[in-house]
C-alpha cells in the first residue's frame, strides 16, 4: 500500500476485525494496551474499538509526555518563566498544563515572556536573534523528540550561543512500562508498542516484555488498519503460545532504530537517578537530564529553579488513568469540572490525552449509556 | 514529509497539507531530493521508502 486512504480503507478494516474474532479464545477476556497517546488518539478518532469484540479491551498507557509531567515541574517553568530577561519557550499543548495555581499561559497573561515553538530549533533561533534575552526551551517528550532537543543543543555549543537553556523533562519509556508490569492493579495480554519512538530505540529495548513478563509486543503505525493488524497479530501470538516483539511497522521501523540519533542523546543526555512521573509517583532512571559535557545549557543550573513537588488535585485521577486502572469517563471530573477548555488533569489537555481522546470523540455519552 | 531540497543538514520539506518546512536532517545519513522522512519536532528522525512515504507520516508519539 501506498497513499494514506489505502490504510483507512472501511472494507479491509471489516475483514481484519473479522480475523481477530476467529483468533479469540471463547470466554476469555483481553486487555491490550496501547502505550503511545497517539495510537489512543488513533484509536478513537477511527473507531476501532468499535470494532473489536466487548472482550478485547484497549487499556490506555503512559505515553503522552505532556500528560506525565507533574505539576511540580511546571511549577520550575513558571517560577523561570517568570524572571526579568527570561524568553520562555514550550511546545502548544504545554502551555495548558495547570501546575499548583497556574499554567504558563496563565504566566504569560499576567506579563512572562512565554512563547509556542514547534521545535527545540525555533527556539535556539529566538536566542540567535535576541542576545539580550535568556532563551530557556521546556523540553518534553519521550525518545521521539529528545533526538531534536539533542540536536539543538549540539548545534548551539557548536556555535558558542551563551544565552540558550533547556529546562529538561525529556522521559524514556522502558522504565514505566515495567512499572505497569510490576503493578498488582493490572493484568495486561500485549502491548501494542510505540512506533515513532522505536523509530529511534528500535525494537531491541521492549525484549524484556515477552522475555521477563511473557507478554506479546507489536509495534505498530499509526493508521487505523496498522492498529486493527497489530491487534490481531498480538492476539495470533496469545493463540499460537508465542510471546516475542514483532514489527508491524516495518516501513518506518528498523529493528536496529537511528543509530545517530542514539549517539546524539547519549552524548547530550545522561539518566537521572529518578524523576517524577504524574499520577505514577518517582521512577528510577526513568528520565533525561543534561550530561557534564552539556551543564552550561542546563536551566535548572543555570537559575534557581524552586524543584518543590506538588501532590495532585484531590478530584483529578489522571494517575489511575495513566496506569490504565480506570476509563477517563470513570473519573469524578471528567467532562463537567475536566474538559479541555478548563483542565484540571493533564490527560484532558493535550491531544495524546486520554481523556481529551474521550472527549473530543465523543466516548463519555456512548460509553456511559452503554454502563 | 517530503524533501524538496537539500542543503547541508538543513531540507526544505512540504508536508500533507501543502506547507513546507525546514528541517534539520543531520540525524539521517544521507537525505536526497523527493525522499519521504518521519519528521518530529522540526528533526527528522527516519526515512521512509517512497512506496509507503504518506501513509509512513501520519499520526505519532513524542
Amino acid at each position: 500500500m501506498k497513499f494514506v486512504d489505502e490504510f483507512r480503507n472501511a472494507q479491509l478494516g471489516r475483514v481484519v476485525a473479522g480475523e481477530i474474532v476467529a483468533a479469540l479464545e471463547p470466554g476469555r477476556h483481553y486487555k491490550v494496551m496501547e502505550v503511545c497517546g497517539g495510537h489512543t488518539h488513533s484509536i478513537y478518532k477511527y473507531g476501532i474499538d468499535d470494532l473489536l469484540p466487548g472482550h478485547v479491551e484497549l487499556v490506555h498507557g503512559p505515553g503522552c509526555p505532556v500528560c506525565v509531567i507533574p505539576m511540580g515541574r511546571v511549577d520550575d517553568g513558571i517560577a523561570v518563566a517568570r524572571r526579568g530577561g527570561v524568553t520562555f519557550t514550550c511546545f502548544g499543548d504545554m502551555l495548558r498544563v495547570p501546575g499548583s495555581e497556574f499554567t504558563l499561559l496563565d504566566a504569560k497573561a499576567q506579563g512572562a515572556d512565554v512563547r509556542m515553538v514547534y521545535s527545540p530549533l525555533d527556539a535556539l533561533r529566538l536566542a540567535r536573534s535576541n542576545p539580550d534575552r535568556e532563551v530557556v526551551f521546556f523540553a518534553i517528550g519521550f525518545e521521539t523528540t529528545a533526538p531534536s532537543t539533542a540536536l539543538t543543543l549540539k548545534r548551539a555549543k557548536a556555535e558558542g550561543v551563551t544565552n540558550f537553556s533547556c529546562l529538561c523533562n525529556h522521559v524514556t519509556i522502558v522504565p514505566p512500562l515495567r512499572a505497569l508490569l510490576e503493578s498488582p492493579d493490572l493484568r495486561l495480554d500485549g502491548f501494542i508498542g510505540p512506533g515513532h519512538v522505536c523509530t529511534v530505540v528500535g525494537a531491541r529495548p521492549f525484549e524484556f516484555i515477552p522475555a521477563d513478563y511473557r507478554r506479546p509486543v507489536v509495534i505498530s503505525g499509526f493508521e487505523p488498519l496498522d492498529l486493527l493488524q497489530s491487534i490481531l497479530m498480538i492476539l495470533r501470538q496469545l493463540q499460537e503460545g508465542r510471546c516475542e516483539v514483532e514489527n508491524q511497522y516495518t516501513r518506518v521501523v528498523p529493528r536496529e532504530g537511528n543509530l545517530r540519533a542514539l549517539e546524539v542523546m547519549a552524548e547530550v543526555f545522561e539518566l537521572r537517578p529518578h524523576f517524577e512521573w504524574r499520577g505514577l509517583g518517582f521512577i528510577s532512571q526513568s528520565a533525561l537530564k543534561l550530561s557534564g559535557a552539556y551543564r552550561d545549557f542546563d536551566a535548572e543550573l543555570r537559575f534557581d529553579v524552586p524543584g518543590v513537588r506538588v501532590a495532585d488535585p484531590k478530584a483529578c485521577q489522571c494517575g489511575e488513568v495513566l496506569k490504565g486502572v480506570i476509563k477517563p469517563w470513570e473519573c469524578k471530573v471528567f467532562g463537567t469540572a475536566c474538559t479541555p477548555e478548563h483542565a484540571i488533569g493533564t490527560c484532558m489537555v493535550s491531544p495524546e490525552g486520554a481523556c481529551a481522546a474521550y472527549y473530543n470523540y465523543g466516548r463519555l455519552a456512548r460509553e456511559k449509556e452503554a454502563v | 514529509m517530503r524533501a524538496l531540497d537539500v542543503r547541508a543538514g538543513t531540507a526544505v520539506c512540504v508536508d500533507q497539507e501543502g506547507t513546507r518546512h525546514e528541517i534539520a536532517v543531520d540525524l539521517i545519513e544521507s537525505v536526497r531530493r523527493e525522499q519521504w522522512l518521519l519528521v518530529h519536532a522540526g528533526v527528522a528522525i527516519a526515512e521512509v521508502d517512497a512506496p509507503a512515504g504518506e501513509a509512513a507520516t501520519t499520526g505519532g508519539d513524542r
